[in-house]
């Protein structure tokens, strides 16, 4: 099966999922099939030039995503870098998944999109994006196949040699991008190691390495970044995984800046979302923007009892 | 209808129900655990060893005599982290009715007058307790919201240390002081309706006139609590629209409130007998409203508690009214939504029932199993905790009327793709009782769960879980070998045939398809009697399939 010979289907698919209408299982499987020869190509380290536009966590909040395209310009018009962690806690992750993985395939050169944490089978079991295959689908297939899929996309990206993306953080068994790039990264995240470290790894202002209250991965100090940046070359280290009030923070005396694009995420922390804007010159600029109002809001009622009928 | 375990409702925080059921749920909820109770500290279980953490080993039931190393890396938390997120603690406040007058005159202290003015003074500080104060905004009538502050600490000294002086006299100034106090509307709840509340990221929103609030819940336990209260006297006053309107208020967001509440309510109900059955009646109907109209209220834990303690001093045999209850409201209320919310209290219930009169074990199960959850993993792992707190109290004649269901739900369970699941089902084998009850009953019990144990030793994404599987079938083949032998035959030979079944059934599809394209031929070269023996053909094809 080739991508080539799908195009109509998969413009088919966009339609759809755009609607917020979730595919069939056999157009998923189909999906997951043909994404999955797209993924296997790309590097632990993919490419991506400039202009582009770089996101955090999505977290299932599908009319969000609608509202980040809206901000941030239509796919494929406007490039984009997602940074992980699509499914989980919102009500909409089979939809938003589903979509971004539709782009991916449709449109592979101009969205870029990298695992997260959640993007694991375990997470997604306590979390809520397995429950959430088995209400819209009525069993585990969906979930099987997204989260085989889920182990080939690509750890980290690399913005023009410059800008090191990915969604947690570093590894103190990663000195180099080389490190990462030897990484044979198709497999259930683990949990410890060099893999599971950049999907979990949090930032802090205390310096070296620190065990992460999290359970997973570390928390790695200024020095850490600054030394990481130094020895590959880099401007800034861009990642997501936190959430943060504004959108986006600084940390690390500007080595390392987290980016989350759920605003009120989970529905009640009241927060901001932000995405990074690249341009050709690679000057980036933040983007804030709040939630969309949501439309099941309305609809959601108290249940009327049978006998007002 | 006798006893009722007072201890169990104590004022503090941990109820002895709520303890004991976390104990058993750190029990088993083994370290391989969901992310929900994450910073639980290894508990001892009753066989006195550790569980924890730290505990690489699954203890395997004492037929193998083995310890098998299992591997239990804890499943990472992803909690909502961050120093920068600013929590709002909502403060919202239900509707007072703000007096008119609150200009208020501190009273001399009881120990500065003569014992035969207490009484007067006594009602003279208790109207002033009548005067409602705006706690929406906290810099206005301070002087007035410290004086009722004073005169509420007072009388609460007054009745815990005099209590004689307290007479009955005072009873309807006491309780019209609560009502006009306590008794308000509710605020509309802080999430939307139909979301429940999330314990772990929602803050409930805390009543604001607390500060004064709480000094009139205290004051008015203490006068229940008092051993001279004249129940005869008081029932005047404390009647069934009294009750009524209590209830309400335990949809109350705030948890201090609602635990209050609780133990105010538990004492009318141990000192008031003419109002017990209004009382019983009253939360059945709440509950039923809850279950089947709206699975909104707050203070189902609470209420669930006081009836566990009702059910615990329960006679035998029990009452038809009793056994309607559990078919009618206790069962279903594992139907809502919430259940979490309210788990450790429903299932001490339903412990306490199956304890107390073993015939109704057959009913709760059948009903738990009718009611279990097919789309909501965390509700299912925590409708097998209580399956097998149900199994811990069962009688081993009621087991044999249900092993069958159960086993067959367990079997599903265990093969769930979510490892949560399978996991708290095949942590059923660590459990001696059970071990028990399977071991006289294997005959019966390893026909309906090998294959799913079979399957699942083949493939199973999570490797805890696949070492687990692949114990249980160790403790299968050890308890009857030659009896684990035979299934075993048994399944592989009914695998052999669906499969050769399915060969079959390809086949056949594979003749039709081409009877079709033969049809569709033919059909182009317009032979409409040909086409007609061909439907002959499939009629017959499909006559040889039923037969053969």
């Amino acid at each position: 099966m080739s991508v080539s010979g799908k195009i109509g289907e998969v413009d088919r698919w966009i339609e759809q999922l755009s609607r917020c209408e979730p595919l069939s299982e056999e157009d998923v499987i189909q999906m997951c099939d043909l994404a999955k020869e797209v993924l296997s190509v790309e590097s632990n380290v993919q490419s991506v030039r400039c202009p582009v536009t770089v996101c955090g966590d999505i977290h299932g909040q599908f009319h969000d995503l609608m509202e980040l395209f809206n901000i941030g310009g239509p796919s494929p018009d406007t490039n984009y870098l997602f940074m992980g962690d699509y499914v989980d806690r919102g009500y909409h992750s089979v939809e938003t998944v589903s979509l971004l993985i539709a782009f991916k395939i449709r449109y592979p050169q101009r969205i870029t999109i990298l695992r997260g944490n959640h993007e694991s089978r375990q997470i997604t079991q306590v979390y809520g994006f397995y429950d959430e295959c088995l209400r819209k689908y009525g069993n585990a297939n969906v979930w099987q196949y997204f989260t085989d899929l889920f182990d080939y996309l690509p750890l980290t990206a690399l913005i023009e040699d410059r800008i090191f993306c990915l969604h947690g953080g570093l590894s103190p068994s990663i000195d180099t991008l080389d490190h990462v790039r030897i990484l044979d990264r198709v497999q259930e995240v683990p949990h410890e190691g060099p893999i599971c470290d950049l999907l979990w790894s949090d930032p802090d202002d205390r310096p070296g390495w620190g065990i992460s209250p999290r359970g997973a991965g570390y928390t790695f100090g200024p020095d850490i970044a600054e030394a990481f940046n130094h020895n590959n070359g880099l401007d800034l280290i861009a990642r997501a995984h936190q959430l943060v009030m504004e959108g986006y923070n600084w940390t690390t005396n500007h080595n390392v800046v987290t980016i989350f694009s759920a605003p009120n995420y989970c529905y009640r922390c009241g927060n901001q979302a932000a995405i990074m804007g690249i341009d050709d010159h690679i000057n980036y600029a933040f983007i804030q923007y709040d939630t969309a109002p949501r439309k099941e809001e309305l609809h959601v009622t108290r249940r009327t009892p049978d006998y007002f009928l | 209808m006798k006893g009722i375990k007072s201890k169990m409702l104590s004022r503090g925080k941990s109820q002895d129900t709520q303890k004991s059921s976390k104990k058993k749920e750190s029990k088993k909820s083994n370290s391989h655990d969901s992310s929900k109770a994450p910073k639980e500290s290894p508990s001892t279980d009753p066989n006195g060893s550790v569980i924890g953490a730290q505990n690489d080993f699954l203890t395997v039931p004492k037929h193998s005599g083995k310890k098998v190393p299992i591997d239990t890396t804890p499943t990472p938390r992803d909690e909502i982290l961050l120093e920068n997120v600013r929590t709002v603690r909502k403060q919202r406040s239900s509707l007072y009715h703000i007096s008119e007058n609150r200009n208020l005159v501190r009273l001399p202290s009881f120990t500065d007058v003569p014992v035969n003015k207490w009484h007067s003074l006594a009602l003279e500080k208790l109207e002033q307790c009548c005067v409602v104060f705006d706690f929406n905004d906290p810099s206005t009538d301070l002087y007035g919201k410290e004086v009722k502050r004073e005169a509420l600490q007072d009388l609460i000294d007054l009745i815990s240390v005099r209590k004689e002086a307290i007479d009955e006299s005072l009873y309807p100034s006491i309780v019209h002081m609560f009502a006009v106090n306590v008794f308000r509307p509710l605020p509309p709840p802080s999430n939307p309706p139909g979301e429940i509340m999330d314990l772990e990221e929602d803050e409930p929103a805390l009543e604001v006139a607390w500060p004064h609030l709480h000094l009139v819940y205290d004051f008015f336990l203490r006068f229940f609590e008092s051993p001279s209260l004249n129940t005869s006297v008081a029932k005047v006053y404390i009647n069934q629209k009294f009750i009524r309107k209590l209830l309400v208020l335990f949809d109350s967001e705030d948890p201090r409130e609602r635990d209050f509440l609780k133990t105010t309510l538990h004492r009318i109900y141990g000192k008031f007998l003419s109002l017990r059955a209004f009382i019983r009646r009253s939360i059945n109907n709440l509950f039923l409203q809850f279950v089947y109209e709206n699975e909104q209220f707050n203070g189902i834990a609470e209420l669930l508690e006081i009836l566990g303690s009702i059910i615990n001093g329960f006679a035998l045999p029990l009452k038809e009214e009793h056994k309607i209850f559990l078919s009618r409201v206790l069962i279903p209320l594992h139907k809502a939504k919430s259940l979490p919310l309210y788990y450790p209290q429903i299932a001490y219930g339903i412990v306490q029932f199956v304890e107390k009169d073993s015939s109704v074990t057959e009913e709760v199960v059948l009903g738990l199993l009718r009611y279990w959850p097919k789309v909501n993993s965390s509700k299912e792992v925590l409708f097998l905790n209580e399956i097998e707190d149900i199994i811990e109290v069962m009688e081993p004649s009621e087991f044999l009327k249900i092993q069958v269901p159960l086993f067959h739900k367990l079997a599903t369970s265990i093969s769930s793709q979510n490892f949560q699941v399978a996991e708290r089902a095949l942590y059923f084998f660590n459990n001696d009782y059970f071990v028990h009850l399977v071991e006289e009953n294997v005959d019966i019990i390893l026909p309906i769960i090998y294959p799913a144990l079979f399957e699942i030793s083949k493939s199973h994404w999570n490797r805890v879980i696949h070492s687990m599987v692949c114990n249980v079938l160790k403790l299968f083949m050890d308890i009857n070998p030659s009896l684990f032998d035979e299934v075993d035959a048994e399944y592989s030979e009914s695998r052999r045939k669906k499969e050769d079944e399915e060969i079959i059934r390809e086949e056949r599809w594979t003749i039709l398809e081409n009877i079709a394209k033969e049809n569709a031929m033919k059909l182009k070269s317009q032979n409409p009697t040909t086409v007609h023996s061909t439907t002959e053909r499939l009629k017959k094809l499909s006559l040889d399939y039923t037969n053969g």
